[in-house]
């Protein structure tokens, strides 16, 4: 028989075996990893955690004496909430960067905790960006983002459309986002009018005879967030529509990339407490403190979102402010999306629009 | 080959009255049918059983009626079967070669090839796939380098379609591919081919008609455990692909955290198994499972063969004398035009072995490339060239407490994930490919049917059985999770180099007078070592490798090193992600090479 791989591999493996035995017997294996006296928070993770740290978890602690930990959590946490308020085994306290839909969602599912809404900071956020179970602490605009040194003349959504403008097109791969840009490629007014058109099964053909359109065009349909920012910096794509920090993040890289927020579309995203959660009033103590203007600015710092307390922008650096979507000239340009029109057609609008990324 | 009869040491028709004999026979399979049954089987169940009963309780077929009601759930089932057939047969023929040169060289050229061979299986899945974006973006590497030569004048369109998930798919599984096959084939006795040559066979005549037929239980290993791993791959697809490559795992994922309909999540998952199991019931027919799982004798003996079973073992017997018979006819062929003077041992033929074995091991190289000069970038992104040097990436790896606490959870979950799949799993191997039972190949697909499904439908199902049993947020539960994962690497893999085990040895050594117990430690441990030392590292790496179970069961603080990578990588994939990887290439690769100049020194004395 050959020698079978050679020496050396068993050694290695003779090596490993023995720390892997020993791992198995080591106690840490069995230690939970949830602390006692502490607020566990979870967060989207990457620059989000950065940015809460320094706005929100460390002058908390400073302020209250309670400890706040950070853990990252999936994009879509709803499943993470189901299961924690279903076995009552909690990993954290309290998540922030929630969409406002995905909270009307977990409501709906009975998956959170009413807030405390009172004191002036929080009265201070707008009505359409807070409610019962939910606190908005920044918006997001699904602006469109382009090249300025390969792309001129960029209009709005509908030079998407152009063929005149030469250059790659990206799109995002998801129904509501490509919905909502088509049709305000195809004339229609952003706002009430979009779910007006859409109220009819014409209207839901008129959106995607539009898609027909541009779906040649097409050369990146990005899926994850990154991907959005990769593809408009190594120019694969030269006009493409994303998150507004996603392009900002670009910008920041030295990349001329440009937005136009006129017709973009915005979410708010905040804070939801799961149902049940044992440390819940500490949680909503947090929330609360989130909810002041200072602590808001501070958080815009490492995150081009909004802040939702417009007295934030007090606080905020003069040159930073215009890359912000709750800046009023920027804000004026934009309307909110409908979550509840959306939250009632998602299902329907993912299958058609995945079997007609498909045909 | 010819030793079938001897293999099985105990009669297929043992006496069924003696129930402890029964047992005996029995318990190399219950560690890892217990494990299963608890960890895997239990819980869920009980999530797919809420794809066939409503909210009260009533048996309720719903799911399934909106599964047939558009095309969508077919042709992405069709998606997915095809983009994990692609590429397994690209893994399969570009691997081969490979395996077959790593088993034919020196042991220490061997070690500094398996370096190069296993890099994808050190960097992060995110990280390898924004390194092939760099190179095949429209205006990546490759396509500026073809423009500067002028070769093309457009530049190709190498990603967002079939081709770039091909690359990304075949890059990421050719290591598996490439190491099942070679710890096959280095337990091939290489007498039997210097017996051939001595009985007047050229060299194609005795590879294509002696090696080739005794390394098939590799490449069926190989495939299978190939087309399972990229059936639930979706990452890739996602960001290599266009939305064409849809992937089953996305609309499940989709069902769960989106919609929170697990009910009709349970529903996409159930066709998924089914399908799979029908393709592998159709490739145990056909081809015969019996490539893996020992004896053609396998198929004969059982009363109950229908026509179909005949005609499609029949079919596969014939299909692999066939390959063989064409493979020696081209060989053949090849050598009478252009060589009419007899063969010599490591001339031109080795040539040839060499530059299609480098030619895969640079593809599976190359994106490596890329990612150790971005870790020194001065830039805050993933571009390319980098601009400038810079240590602040290392620097940001080095001075976080968080990173090195993750690396070194991954490490020792990897390696405890690792031991344990070994030891249930060894067993059972033995089991399944030395003994005759019926529903053999129904027990196989039972094992595989944790890798055919997406990891978030098990890491749900574990959330809440672990939650009577307070295993949530600890290592110990991670360690469990990770290993209904990583069983069926070791299972598959154990049995492929089992099926080349001439058990007569065993015989030899008891007639000698050794018990059991020597027998396994000097007589089979030696010769199965490869199998289980490639085991064991298909084992660590999946779980070193692991996201959605990290996620979910190990939910609180304590975060695992693809948690980290994948959280830093949220919104801005950064260069601390290529100095992370690059940091594992030289710890692993200085290992290895450590390794191996202990071997070479203590081989000396």
């Amino acid at each position: 028989m050959s020698d079978t791989l050679n020496l050396s591999r068993r050694t290695l493996i003779k090596g490993a075996m023995t720390a892997g035995a020993a791992g198995v017997a080591l106690p840490w294996l069995w230690r939970p990893s949830q602390a006692a006296q502490t607020l566990v928070c979870a967060d989207p993770g990457g620059a989000y955690t950065t940015a809460f740290k320094e706005a929100f978890y460390e002058p908390f602690t400073k302020e209250t004496g309670i400890a706040v930990t950070s853990v990252a959590r999936r994009g879509y946490p709803a499943a993470e909430f189901k299961a924690q308020v279903e076995t009552k085994s909690y990993n954290w306290d309290l998540s922030g960067g929630i969409s406002a839909d995905i909270a009307d969602f977990l409501k709906k599912s009975d998956l959170v905790e009413d807030l405390d809404l009172g004191g002036d900071d929080v009265a201070a956020i707008p009505a359409n960006m807070k409610t019962p179970f939910f606190v908005g602490n920044g918006l997001y605009t699904f602006i469109l983002a382009y090249r300025s040194d390969r792309m001129k003349n960029v209009k709005s959504f509908a030079s998407l459309w152009d063929k005149e403008l030469p250059g790659g097109r990206g799109m995002r791969r998801f129904a509501r986002d490509s919905i909502e840009v088509a049709l305000r490629a195809d004339g229609v007014a952003p706002g009430d009018d979009i779910y007006k058109v859409l109220s009819t099964a014409e209207g839901w053909d008129r959106a995607f005879k539009k898609l027909d359109e541009i779906k040649p065009q097409v050369q990146v349909w990005w899926d994850s967030a990154p991907q959005s920012t990769q593809i408009i910096q190594t120019g694969e794509v030269d006009i493409c529509p994303m998150p507004n920090a996603r392009a900002q993040t670009a910008i920041d890289n030295g990349v001329p990339v440009a937005i136009d927020w006129e017709g973009g579309f915005y979410s708010v995203e905040g804070w939801c407490i799961p149902k049940g959660a044992p440390k819940a009033d500490l949680a909503r103590q947090f929330v609360k403190f989130c909810a002041r203007a200072d602590r808001q600015a501070a958080y815009t710092k490492e995150l081009s979102n909004g802040p939702t307390n417009p007295g934030a922008y007090k606080f905020i650096d003069e040159k930073r402010a215009p890359a912000l979507p709750s800046f009023p000239d920027n804000l004026a340009k934009t309307v909110a999306v409908n979550d509840a029109f959306w939250g009632e057609h998602k299902a329907k609008a993912d299958v058609r629009f995945s079997e007609w990324l498909l045909s | 080959m010819s030793d079938t009869a001897l293999r099985a040491p105990l009669p297929a028709r043992a006496d069924s009255g003696l129930r402890s004999a029964k047992f005996r026979r029995l318990w190399p399979l219950l560690p890892t049918s217990i494990f299963l049954l608890i960890v895997f089987l239990i819980p869920v169940s009980q999530l797919l059983w809420l794809s066939i009963v409503d909210a009260g309780g009533e048996i309720n077929l719903d799911h399934y009626e909106r599964l047939f009601s558009t095309t969508l759930y077919f042709n992405v089932l069709k998606n997915t079967f095809s983009i994990a057939l692609w590429t397994t047969l690209i893994c399969i023929v570009a691997g081969y070669p490979v395996a077959y040169l790593l088993a034919s060289v020196s042991p220490a050229s061997r070690s500094g090839l398996l370096i190069w061979v296993m890099v994808p299986f050190w960097t992060s899945f995110l990280v390898r796939s924004f390194a092939w974006m760099l190179l095949l973006g429209r205006d990546g590497v490759l396509n500026q380098w073809m423009a500067s030569l002028g070769v093309i004048e457009q530049p190709l369109k190498l990603m967002y379609n079939f081709f770039g998930v091909m690359v990304g798919m075949s890059h990421a599984m050719l290591p598996i591919a490439i190491l099942t096959m070679l710890s096959v084939m280095q337990s091939i006795n290489p007498n039997l081919t210097r017996a051939a040559s001595t009985l007047g066979a050229g060299t194609s005549h005795s590879f294509w008609r002696i090696y080739f037929p005794l390394s098939l239980p590799g490449v069926a290993a190989a495939g299978l455990l190939v087309f399972i791993t990229a059936m639930g791959f979706f990452i890739t697809p996602t960001l290599l692909g266009s939305p064409r490559e849809m992937m089953m795992a996305q609309l499940i994922i989709i069902q769960i955290e989106e919609m929170l309909n697990w009910g009709f999540a349970g529903a996409i998952s159930v066709m998924l198994l089914v399908a799979a199991f029908s393709i592998f019931y159709l490739f145990d027919r056909v081809l015969g499972m019996s490539a893996l799982t020992g004896g053609a004798s396998y198929g004969k003996s059982r009363g109950r063969d229908g026509l179909l079973s005949r005609l499609g073992s029949d079919i596969g017997r014939r299909f692999i004398a066939g390959i063989s018979w064409i493979g020696w006819g081209i060989g053949h062929g090849f050598h009478m035009l252009f060589r009419p003077k007899y063969d010599r041992p490591g001339g031109q033929r080795m040539t040839a072995r060499w530059l299609v074995g480098l030619a895969v091991i640079i593809f599976l190289a190359v994106p490596t490339f890329f990612v150790i000069p971005l870790s020194f970038s001065e830039n805050s992104f993933f571009g390319w060239p980098p601009r400038g040097f810079s240590l602040q990436w290392y620097e940001a790896y080095f001075s976080s407490a968080i990173w090195q606490e993750a690396t070194l959870r991954s490490v020792g979950v990897g390696l405890s994930t690792a031991m344990l799949s070994v030891v249930l799993g060894t067993p059972a191997a033995f089991f399944l490919s030395r003994q005759q039972i019926a529903g053999k190949t129904a027990i196989i697909a039972f094992i595989l049917s944790p890798i055919i499904l997406p990891h978030i439908v098990v890491a749900v199902a574990l959330f809440y059985a672990y939650s009577y049993v307070g295993l949530i947020g600890t290592n110990i539960g991670l360690v469990i999770g990770h290993t209904v994962f990583t069983l069926p690497y070791v299972i598959i893999t154990v049995m492929a180099v089992l099926k080349n085990y001439d058990q007569r040895l065993d015989q030899a050594a008891w007639t000698l007078g050794a018990d059991q117990a020597r027998t396994f430690r000097y007589i089979t441990f030696p010769l199965i070592r490869t199998g289980l030392i490639t085991a064991f590292l298909f084992a660590f790496v999946r779980s070193f490798d692991e996201l959605t179970i990290a996620l979910f069961v190990s939910g609180g603080i304590a975060t695992t090193l693809p948690r980290q990578m994948w959280s830093e990588a949220l919104l801005n994939i950064s260069p601390t992600l290529a100095a992370v990887s690059t940091l594992m290439l030289v710890f692993v690769a200085a290992i290895i090479l450590i390794a191996e100049f202990v071997g070479r020194r203590s081989r000396r004395r």
